[in-house]
């Protein structure tokens, strides 16, 4: 029988199709349905119009985005196939917009990880951002006292 | 006071009008370049225009507001909470331009603004206090020598603060520099004043507060108390009145206390005196805060008082209709704070644009809010959004209010702490009564989180599977553009 | 017979024929980071879509033992499906079955396909991944390719043909691609030539390695032969889904359109992109980017002969086609390859009625023996030709320089351009001041007491006549100079207006292009 691996958010479930097929569901109409599950009541809707593999499932009003990977997703992330150019995952970038108060890095500064990198206040708090690893400066694209969009890069690893 | 001016923005702001305009009062709204759109500018009956985005150049421009209060002919001020409310500069400054500051006096703020002030003002009560300094200091080496006379843990606190900005507790000497330092810095941005106080750090601690109302006319009375425990980064997010650990001595206790710190202030209109309450239920006076509070809403819900009516009567200098013994708590309430954080991001703010907003509705449910759908959460401010309360004949029945209201409370665009707070109102620990002010700590992670909905999760697994196979078995054959090949290639 | 039992016989050939070549050269397949044939056909499109034609075809070689190793599908899959909701053929080389080796039959399945593709009007597109020729086939295998490369070029500029090479493709094989219009070459995996390393060893003595003689590297940046590289399997697939999101389904219809909700269209960082100093280079790929929907440039040809720029992008959801001098590179001067890279970008772009925007910054023709006897003047009229012959509608925007016969080439009104616009920037003459100064004021320099200084001062004054869009605005060569920030705005509305553009050529059979 078909085999899934699904994922939500960070945690990855195996589901088998014939564990779906005997689930207790029924219709409410358009995309909604309600489902028994060990005796507990659930309603449940799929976000009409979104894509069928990485639908947005709302649960008693909790939103879930769902990624369904069949066999030929696992090939491929198993082989390490991959569309993205690969990301640098080192850079430090803004987990929230906001603006930078004080960065303690320079260009060539080698950093330790859970080093003190920057300050960035947000809607009156500071945070501090720290070093994810261990790593060296390549540059400082932001400057102190400068507003910085959330996702922007404020320091470059090499 | 036919007209007064709320100084305030978000739902504080809408919530003052409100009453204002309840009790035959005209308002008049101020706001910065980023609140144009915001409800509480549409709701008021006139609105001024202070200035840039930043606080420093809008909400916290005292000449701006002054001068908006005589333009529109407002008699009144009403600051709300945060911004200038606790800044005796400005209600002297308010008073000394004839218009009514509704609030305390300036004295008074400036007393409970001070906490080496307050404790010496309570000082004749014989209040019970927590262990610390005497005067602020921001001398980092001074500091960390009476941090160890104390000892670890310890507390660092702005003087000048509140809401727990320049707050950081230290548990080891190594650490202090640097969480001094951040403390100091903090103060300075959020405050202006980079002194702290440090004090002994209580290890399990409740956050119980009283609610006080006193007229021009010597009368003062509590109105029982508020449990906040439930805080992340020292701010509250769930707080209920009354609290399960008091009983009714231990609450005339507190409230006799609460009365005479407002005493020893000469305090008028509406406060709150807060306290710390340890395992073995001995309580400390921690300061006094000389505003309306975040929380008030439980506490007009369980005795029936709406405590802006009741500021605004006394700034016109009524007297208070009622004495201690004709108020009584009737049922329970409890109210979430939803802000624009994730929780499950470490309650990092969460900034974006509403771009779904449902207000839950039912009959027990309250909700202050400031905001609606298609606005953006602007980042100068405080991230938050909306508070919802809900009111049961039993604490029971107000938890079970408030996940119906969380679950029917529909906001996109943004993470809030909604998730939280229902966590919160069906946890053991919370619902049985036993916790502290480290219930984040001990309770909230990601993986618990992640835990407490894994059943959700399975669901929503399950059905995504079940609704991608039943999509599978449609037949599609692509869009049906308009071609021109048939009709030009059939000759 | 049963009907049941008939049923097991279809699963059984069925289930035979999803295997290919077998499980252990599928992982085979596999350990060389390879996607199998089936797999590559399941990514590219739209799921479910897929309806594979002939799975049970076979070979009918008798010779060399071949009839004991029969493979349902004989090395390739076929069939149409749809991408992103739009028809499209499909064939895909299966490398696990003789090494995806071309038989009689293997081509016949090819052609099958690829004449339904003609007869319905939708792309073609073909994964390679093929050793070659069948040679236990011989001749028949040879008449297989030829049937193929015929169906291409009768194909050409009637349907679009998109050639993926990944695994190899050599000898007679390259000719396929070759004539297609879009070439996308996977890493590592891939390699084209016409003659192999040992070959070239034993007659030219030259030692060669697969990859640096035929590897996607060396057709990006040396030979041109790929449009694309791209990084694995995968990622091939993504690009040649999102350059089919640019192009009609054949020469009879229109580009997709994507809707698009117009809004205020200024763009003030396009203000920024020239620089003060009129020698400083700078990159024209963000004057494009400034111009074109957001993230909607897809290039082509990236990276060779980078002193011209041609890709895809949307104007206000519209497809175009965009050829630029990029100022960057050798001062973005044309020369032989630049002018073959614009040339059959520009062709590709009329076939499909995908309106075309030329970008202008050019020196002139890049001199030298090198270049002259590489035959610069045959390979820039490609250019001049393609720009000339377009029909469908051509707008120019000259950024600052167009010098000499290389304003003529760079789609000016001379060639049918249907509007022109020059930015202040723009500086329209024979040459440069400087050169011209020298020639025109020769003389006078050569009397003068400080020669220098005369120089520099004839200079001056030629670039104040000349330096500049306007005397070519007087004459209506330049329809209107524009400030750069309304480029874009400019741009949608010229594009809008030449929707319905008919632009007839005379009569002919084809015209003779200078090959």
């Amino acid at each position: 029988m078909e085999k899934y691996s699904i994922q939500i958010e960070d945690t990855t479930m195996e589901v088998h199709c014939t564990e779906v097929e005997h689930m207790d569901m029924v219709a409410l109409g358009g995309t909604a349905y309600h489902v028994i599950h060990e005796t507990r009541g659930y309603t449940v809707e799929v976000l009409p119009g979104s894509d069928p593999k990485n639908p947005c499932v709302i649960v008693n009003g909790n939103r879930y985005t769902v990624n369904i990977q069949d066999a030929h997703d696992l090939l491929v992330k198993q082989m390490g196939l991959g569309t993205g150019t690969a990301q640098k995952i080192n850079d430090i970038k803004a987990p929230m917009p906001g603006l930078i108060l004080e960065i303690n890095a320079t260009p060539g500064q080698e950093i330790k990880k859970d080093d003190q990198l920057l300050i960035l206040s947000a809607m009156k708090m500071e945070n501090m951002i720290l070093a994810p690893g261990d790593g060296i400066v390549k540059s400082v694209l932001a400057k102190e006292g400068e507003a910085v969009e959330k996702g922007q890069v404020i320091i470059a690893l090499e | 006071m036919e007209k007064i001016l709320v100084a305030n923005r978000g739902e504080i702001a809408l919530r003052i009008m409100g009453t204002a305009r309840k009790m035959g009062i005209q308002t008049v709204a101020v706001y910065s370049e980023a609140d144009r759109h915001a409800p509480h500018v549409k709701f008021a009956d006139e609105a001024v225009f202070l200035g840039a985005a930043p606080s420093s150049e809008s909400y916290l421009s005292m000449d701006k507001i002054i001068t908006a209060a005589k333009d529109t002919n407002a008699t009144g001020i009403h600051p709300g909470y945060g911004f200038l409310s606790e800044n005796a500069a400005f209600a002297k400054k308010v008073v000394s331009n004839d218009i009514i500051f509704i609030g305390p006096k300036p004295h008074a703020i400036e007393v409970m603004g001070n906490k080496l002030a307050a404790k010496e003002a309570v000082k004749a009560y014989d209040i019970p206090m927590v262990p610390g300094i005497d005067k602020a200091i921001s001398n980092v080496e001074q500091a960390l020598d009476i941090a160890q006379k104390i000892g670890f843990p310890i507390l660092i606190k702005a003087a000048a603060g509140g809401g727990g900005k320049g707050m950081r507790i230290v548990h080891e000497a190594a650490a202090f520099n640097e969480q001094m330092q951040r403390a100091i810095s903090e103060a300075q941005s959020a405050f202006g004043d980079g002194s702290v106080f440090i004090e002994k750090y209580i290890a399990s601690p409740r956050h119980i507060e009283i609610q006080v109302l006193a007229d021009h006319h010597g009368n003062i009375v509590h109105l029982f108390e508020r449990e906040c425990s439930i805080q992340r980064r020292h701010q509250k997010v769930v707080e209920e009145a009354p609290s399960v650990v008091l009983n009714d001595a231990l609450r005339t206790k507190m409230g006799e206390a609460a009365v005479n710190v407002a005493k020893a202030c000469d305090y008028v209109g509406a406060g709150t005196v807060e306290f710390l309450l340890d395992e073995t239920k001995n309580f400390y006076f921690l300061e006094m805060n000389t505003r309306l509070q975040v929380e008030h809403p439980v506490t007009e819900m369980i005795s029936g008082i709406d405590l802006v009516e009741q500021q605004i009567r006394v700034a016109r200098n009524e007297a208070l209709t009622f004495t201690q013994k004709d108020l009584n708590i009737k049922g329970h309430a409890v109210e979430v704070r939803v802000y624009a954080e994730d929780p499950l991001t470490d309650f990092l703010p969460s900034i974006g644009t509403l771009t779904t907003y449902i207000r839950p509705e039912g009959q027990g449910i309250r909700l202050d809010d400031g905001f609606e759908e298609g606005m953006e959460i602007p980042i100068h401010y405080d991230p938050m959004i909306a508070k919802l309360i809900t009111y049961g004949t039993s604490r029971k029945e107000a938890l079970q209010k408030m996940v119906a209201a969380i679950d029917g409370y529909q906001i996109e665009g943004i993470a809030t702490t909604l998730p939280f707070g229902k966590f919160v109102c069906q946890h053991p620990a919370f619902v049985s009564g036993n916790f502290d002010t480290h219930f984040v700590k001990k309770y909230w992670s990601k993986e618990r989180y992640g835990e407490h909905l894994a059943d959700e999760r399975k669901i929503a697994a399950m059905v995504a599977l079940q609704h991608y196979s039943k999509n599978k078995r449609n037949v599609a054959v692509g869009e049906e553009a308009h071609s021109n090949w048939k009709a030009n290639r059939s000759h | 017979m049963g009907k049941e039992a008939q049923k097991e016989t279809l699963f059984e050939k069925l289930a035979k024929a999803r295997l290919g070549g077998g499980q252990e050269r599928i992982e085979k397949q596999h350990s060389k980071g390879k996607l199998t044939a089936r797999e590559r056909i399941h990514f590219l499109l739209d799921e479910g879509s897929f309806e594979e034609q002939g799975i049970l075809v076979t070979h009918r070689t008798k010779d060399f033992g071949m009839e004991n190793h029969i493979y349902y599908g004989d090395g390739v899959v076929t069939g149409f499906g749809t991408i992103n909701n739009r028809k499209v053929c499909v064939f895909a080389q299966d490398f696990t079955v003789f090494g995806g080796a071309l038989s009689e039959t293997h081509a016949e399945k090819i052609c099958k396909i690829m004449d339904l593709a003609l007869k319905i009007g939708v792309p073609i597109i073909g994964l390679n991944d093929s050793g070659g020729a069948r040679i236990q086939e011989g001749v028949r295998s040879l008449g297989g390719y030829a049937d193929i490369f015929y169906r291409n070029v009768t194909s050409s500029g009637v349907v679009p043909q998109i050639s993926a090479i990944m695994g190899p493709c050599a000898g007679g094989a390259v000719y396929s691609p070759a004539i297609t219009d879009f070439t996308l070459m996977v890493e590592n995996s891939s390699y084209m030539f016409v003659t192999g390393p040992n070959v070239v060893k034993t007659v030219t003595n030259e030692e060669v390695t697969a990859e640096e003689l035929g590897g996607a590297h060396s057709h990006a940046t040396k030979s041109g032969v790929t449009h694309f590289t791209a990084s694995n399997d995968v990622d091939c697939i993504h690009q040649i889904k999102r350059l089919l999101g640019y192009l009609p389904q054949n020469c009879e219809d229109q580009p997709p359109h994507r809707p698009f909700q117009l809004g205020d269209e200024i763009r003030e960082s396009l203000e920024e992109s020239v620089p003060e100093n009129a020698n400083q280079p700078y990159d024209m790929k963000n004057v494009i980017s400034g111009i074109l929907d957001a993230d909607s440039f897809f290039e082509v040809h990236k990276d060779y002969a980078e002193n011209i720029v041609v890709g895809f992008g949307r104007l206000a959801g519209q497809s175009v086609g965009i050829v630029a001098n990029q100022p960057m590179v050798l001062a973005g001067v044309l020369d032989v390859e630049s002018s073959k890279k614009g040339a059959r970008f520009t062709r590709f772009c009329d076939c499909f009625n995908i309106p075309l925007l030329v970008l202008v910054d050019v020196p002139g023709f890049l001199p030298g023996t090198d270049q002259e006897w590489n035959g610069i003047i045959t390979n820039g009229a490609k250019l001049l030709y393609a720009l000339s012959e377009a029909t469908v509608p051509k707008i120019s925007v000259i950024t600052r320089k167009a010098y000499g016969g290389a304003y003529d080439v760079m789609n000016s009104k001379h060639i049918g351009a249907d509007f022109n616009y020059a930015w202040p920037t723009a500086e329209i003459a024979v040459m440069g001041a400087k050169g011209a100064s020298e020639i025109i004021f020769k003389r006078e320099i050569q009397r003068a007491k400080d020669p220098e200084k005369k120089l520099a001062e004839k200079e001056q004054e030629y670039a104040t006549l000349f330096a500049n869009p306007y005397s070519a605005a007087q004459r209506g060569y330049i329809d209107e100079v524009i400030e750069p920030r309304y480029t874009r705005a400019k741009l949608i509305k010229s594009f809008s207006i030449l929707k319905n553009k008919v632009g007839n050529l005379p009569r002919k059979k084809h015209g003779n292009i200078p090959l």
